[in-house]
């Protein structure tokens, strides 16, 4: 029998990696979570518009009867998109951690189960199982996000008083592609250390370490974001800080600061400010999600090829 | 035979010796070093950039012939540039405590010791309470490194001696920082010697900690009515406090759902007992410790109770030692 060419040993491997995925009870879990948070943002944006306007409405009768002038509507100023503003700390949080965990279990399932070291006495390319495994981390992350547009999408045609335009359908479009490119980016995280790690928990730990390091320590050095500030899309810095300090570390660390060009995008997409320092730019921004992308893929794609094929050990 | 004091100082003693040979707790120490270091040094740096645009600002209306009476000097209250500093305590503490604890029930059920352990004359109580006496030392110890590392530095910065009242208020501090990365201790503990697979058990601890660190608070700071809007709605309405008062007090209910929300985080109670006791939050400022701690007392019971209800899931539930057989 001949042996199966490279794009259908890749394509056995997708295949096989997202059956795993979907199976998996943790990778369902958070995905669930990350579902129902996207219900709650969308809830949110709501109640924000609702409050803001019943506040209105006590407001001006009290500003009449002190013989105050009248001040607008401050909801007539809130762009639509903005409404689901609260994404963008979901999609840090739990997107984050769901593709860490997606990416670890593409590879940590075979190699716990022994299988890598039976696949590769086959005449399968290992380079066809990892680009079979790559892809199918991107389809996980892809469906993730597609189911949650679809719910974002819903909301908006359930929510009343919304005006809905080409611009804003699109908006959301992008709000999600750049939310893919930042979550692919932890996906390939959390696939390299399964790869590289001797056993399962700290395959995991570090991962997580370096997602908390870059969610709340970077964008306090870059931008002064405080930790918890940065989880509210409205609280963080309405001005980015200025001075000397922060305009060296926006620009000696802000490149590598992928949660804070990944805010500074979404909030863009989305028409909230994002308190990113002055230095951070559109082109920088997507710079820096491709670049990180990129690397962290190769990182993953040399470290399968040049895992060790004869030993399946693998411990928890 | 040994007396239960001797087996709960044995467990603890090896418990503490081989958290330091895996050097995961100095590696988390460092970090959590690290950023409670980073926070302080940043929330300095923007302190002093807030002087330097006052006294820019007193020079040139000086320079203009004017009187600069009317600019308002910047505050200086040295504990309030603490205020990241604990952020990072709730968040990265916690996850200390989390692989802490996964880690005691990890080492056991990796080595496949956990059913011998408990065919010798030691009872259930006794392990797990000399689990817990070691990996709460070892809480508390790199947590006072942490603190006295950030007091120092905070000395260092601001270059003005801490006073009694400051270190009492820091220690008070550090003492429910203890309980509360000790929860989370417990939250990972109990967790690995429930679920059947191990990073299955690390991956629902992280999961919680997320909802309850750092998802309840947010959503409950989200529906804060004055942060409805970029800048505060009552600011762009130009109301002033009274009325603002007056207005949110018509949002009763409202505000009932959303303290609950922030209130089901152990992360928020730690929070305001910290920020009330280090002058973080202005209203505080200034006052004495004791009016603090009876005004705050809520706040320091709920934590007790979340750690007293973790105790006692961890003492009173039996371990199902077959389920927890390495496979």
């Amino acid at each position: 029998m001949a042996a199966p060419s490279f794009f259908m040993s890749a394509r056995l491997s997708a295949a096989n990696t997202l059956k795993i995925n979907a199976r998996d009870n943790t990778v369902v879990l958070l995905a669930g979570l990350f579902f129902a948070m996207v219900l709650i943002s969308a809830y949110l944006g709501w109640s924000a518009t609702a409050t803001v306007n019943a506040i209105y409405a006590k407001a001006v009768p009290a500003l009449q009867a002190l013989g105050r002038p009248i001040p607008a509507n401050p909801v007539g100023d809130t762009p639509v998109l903005s409404l689901f503003r609260n994404m963008v700390p979901y999609v840090a949080l739990l997107g984050g951690l769901a593709a860490i965990v997606l990416g670890h279990q593409s590879v940590a399932v075979d190699r716990k189960s022994g299988v890598l070291p039976l696949l590769f006495s086959r005449p399968v390319s290992q380079g066809a199982v990892v680009l079979g495994k790559g892809l199918a981390i991107v389809i996980s992350i892809v469906a993730i996000l597609f189911i949650a547009a679809v719910v974002n999408a819903v909301t908006m045609l359930i929510l009343p008083g919304l005006v809905l335009n080409g611009a804003i359908w699109f908006g959301i479009v992008k709000f999600y592609l750049v939310s893919l490119l930042y979550l692919t980016a932890f996906g390939f995280l959390g696939a390299y250390f399964a790869t590289t790690c001797k056993t399962e928990s700290m395959a995991l730990l570090i991962p997580v370490s370096i997602w908390l390091g870059l969610t709340f320590i970077v964008p306090q050095v870059t931008s002064n974001i405080g930790p918890m500030a940065a989880l509210n899309p409205l609280s963080a810095n309405l001005v980015a800080p200025s001075g000397t300090f922060f305009d060296l570390t926006s620009r000696l660390i802000g490149p590598f600061s992928i949660a804070e060009a990944f805010r500074y995008l979404a909030s863009t997409i989305l028409e909230v400010k994002s308190g990113a320092g002055e230095t951070t730019t559109t082109t920088g921004a997507m710079l820096s999600l491709l670049v990180t992308n990129l690397v962290l893929m190769a990182a993953f794609v040399i470290s399968f090829r040049t895992i060790d094929a004869s030993r399946s050990d693998y411990r928890d | 035979m040994i007396n239960t004091r001797t087996q709960i100082k044995t467990i603890a003693s090896k418990e503490i010796r081989d958290a330091i040979h895996a050097h995961l707790l100095t590696l988390l120490t460092l970090f959590l070093v690290l950023a409670a270091l980073t926070s302080l040094t940043v929330s300095a740096v923007a302190m002093h950039a807030e002087f330097v645009s006052y006294n820019e600002s007193r020079d040139l209306l000086i320079s203009l012939g004017k009187s600069a009476n009317s600019l308002v000097p910047p505050a200086f209250f040295p504990l309030k540039l603490l205020r990241g500093f604990i952020e990072h305590i709730e968040i990265i503490g916690a996850v200390l405590g989390i692989v802490l604890g996964y880690r005691s029930a990890a080492i056991e059920r990796g080595h496949a010791t956990l059913a011998l352990i408990l065919t010798r004359p030691l009872s259930q109580f006794t392990f797990l309470l000399g689990k817990l006496s070691g990996n709460a030392a070892l809480i508390a110890i790199a947590l006072a490194i942490t603190f006295a590392v950030g007091g120092l530095a905070l000395a260092a910065i601001t270059g003005v001696g801490l006073s009694t009242t400051d270190v009492m208020r820091i220690v008070l501090v550090y003492a429910s920082a203890c309980f509360y990365v000790t929860s989370f201790f417990l939250l990972g503990f109990i967790l690995a010697l429930t679920i059947r697979r191990l990073p299955t058990a690390l991956l629902t601890a992280f999961s919680i900690w997320l909802m309850l660190v750092l998802i309840a608070p947010q959503i409950g700071d989200t529906m804060d009515p004055d942060n409805q809007v970029a800048g505060g709605v009552f600011k762009k309405l130009e109301i002033a406090k009274p009325l603002e008062l007056q207005i949110l007090g018509t949002f009763k209910s409202y505000e009932t759902i959303r303290d609950a929300i922030e209130e089901a985080s152990p992360a928020k109670h730690f929070e305001r007992f910290s920020f009330a006791i280090l002058g973080i939050k202005d209203i505080f400022n200034g006052q004495p410790i004791l009016d603090i701690m009876k005004d705050r007392m809520a706040n320091l019971w709920s934590m007790l109770g979340i750690f007293a209800a973790l105790l006692g899931l961890l003492f009173f539930r039996p371990l199902n030692i077959t389920r927890l057989i390495k496979e």
